[in-house]
């Protein structure tokens, strides 16, 4: 290979190698030299296509993905709710929460556990994380637009009767879910819009006062977390795709009121 | 066994800023380029079981999004006249050096003939075997779009090119 020949192919792929062209970048300095000058050009060619994502696009993306899927599959449920259970469960906490399940009921209803499992491991680490930092933390955002919400809302916290069956499957209905145990009498159940997403707005009668619980199917989030803002204490907790968060002015509300809800909710899938 | 959202999400959502990238300088314009890439992961998940080589998958995209651009925006193309450089110099949250903006900026200006083959090379990684194949020119015709694109943007940081002789660069002139 000449140097013409060298410098043609380099030109047109910086990244092409061989053995004639390692062979004549050894024997010929220029040609070395040049090849160095066409990598460092091609750093700087790559770095200047580097335009980034505009903001948001992928959550974009994500949620007409979604929109796409007609339904998660049973296998993609167990992956997820497998996943759910691995994350940030600490050690020995599987051991605890399984002694609270016989095997016999695990093996009957396996998807149930996963979700049981998953959502009491989040509240079990939520309730030991709001003794030592009871604080919005990362989702504060979250927790905010939470409480923001009840405030605003303040006929849900004032409504007293309680809800027909019908119109409170009707409400979780809308989003694939169901409550497959009583989680208490339930006296408000709506339609709500928390920021910018949609969510299925409950209020259940606690022995301490209401307890409103806000189940957000589109708003993910990492892990569970107390928050205390405004008065209230809650907690968000991450559940299937989305998240649930429970707020009462009482604490020990909160806590029995997001066992019992975990124990019960459901997707339909 | 992967489950398809699993393999979705392993495969193609990793690879969405080349995705993006490519399609940014493809039609020069943000917007579009971000219709051009929700366009192509809609039909990706819609046609995903037609992926056979998940090694691919990059190039996979890359075809889908450019027969995307060409049915969508063949007929509209934005005239490179009408790019702002403020633009795109916004969109970019990397290098911000007189340098590189002098270099997108020429980027942009490059003929798409000359522009696409570099792309593909670059950001999507082809050969410019399957560049050939996928423009349907001949191996040399592309060899000859990559040597011109490299150096019209090399002269705009080095000035007109010292290090290939007048001779090769005739012959790509003439290929």
């Amino acid at each position: 290979m000449n140097c013409l020949e060298f410098r043609r192919r380099f030109t047109i792929d910086p990244s092409g190698n061989g053995p004639e062209i390692a062979a004549h970048r050894q024997q010929c300095p220029a040609c070395d030299r040049f090849a160095e000058r066409m990598g460092e050009f091609e750093k700087r060619l790559r770095q200047a296509m580097a335009v980034d994502m505009p903001e948001g696009m992928a959550e974009r993306i994500g949620r007409r993905l979604e929109a796409e899927t007609p339904k998660l599959t049973e296998e993609s449920l167990d992956r997820h709710l497998e996943s759910a259970v691995r994350v940030d469960v600490p050690e020995g906490l599987a051991g605890r929460i399984l002694l609270r399940h016989s095997f016999e009921r695990q093996r009957r209803v396996r998807r149930r556990w996963y979700l049981s499992a998953a959502l009491a491991a989040g509240l079990a680490l939520a309730v030991g994380l709001s003794i030592f930092w009871p604080s919005p933390g990362s989702h504060g955002g979250l927790a905010h637009q939470v409480v923001a919400h009840i405030e605003e809302d303040t006929q849900a916290l004032l409504s007293r009767a309680q809800v027909r069956d019908f119109a409170l499957s009707a409400t979780l209905a809308t989003f694939g879910m169901y409550l497959e145990e009583d989680i208490g009498s339930v006296t408000y159940a709506g339609i709500c819009e928390v920021g910018t997403t949609l969510g299925a707005h409950l209020v259940v009668a606690g022995e301490s006062g209401p307890v409103t619980v806000i189940v957000l199917p589109y708003k993910p989030v990492q892990r569970a977390r107390a928050f205390q803002a405004d008065g209230y204490t809650g907690l968000l907790l991450p559940a299937h795709h989305g998240s649930v968060a429970v707020v009462a002015q009482h604490p020990q509300a909160v806590a029995s009121t997001a066992r019992r809800v975990s124990e019960a909710l459901r997707w339909s899938l | 066994m992967q489950s398809r959202e699993v393999r979705f999400q392993a495969l193609l959502m990793s690879v969405m800023a080349d995705v993006y990238r490519y399609a940014f300088w493809l039609c020069r314009d943000p917007h579009h380029a971000e219709e051009l890439v929700q366009e192509t992961y809609l039909r990706a998940w819609r046609s995903l079981d037609s992926l056979k080589d998940d090694k691919a998958a990059k190039t996979w995209l890359i075809t889908i999004l450019r027969r995307e651009h060409a049915r969508c925006f063949e007929r509209n193309r934005p005239d490179i006249s009408d790019v702002d450089p403020e633009v795109l110099a916004g969109h970019g949250g990397y290098d911000t050096s007189t340098e590189a903006f002098s270099l997108r900026r020429a980027l942009a200006a490059l003929p798409e003939e000359y522009a696409e083959p570099l792309l593909m090379q670059v950001i999507g990684g082809y050969t410019a075997e399957e560049i050939a194949r996928l423009l349907e020119l001949s191996p040399s015709a592309v060899n000859t779009r990559l040597f011109r694109a490299r150096s019209k943007l090399r002269e705009v940081l080095d000035g007109p090119d010292r290090d290939m002789p007048a001779t090769v660069q005739a012959d790509h002139e003439l290929s």
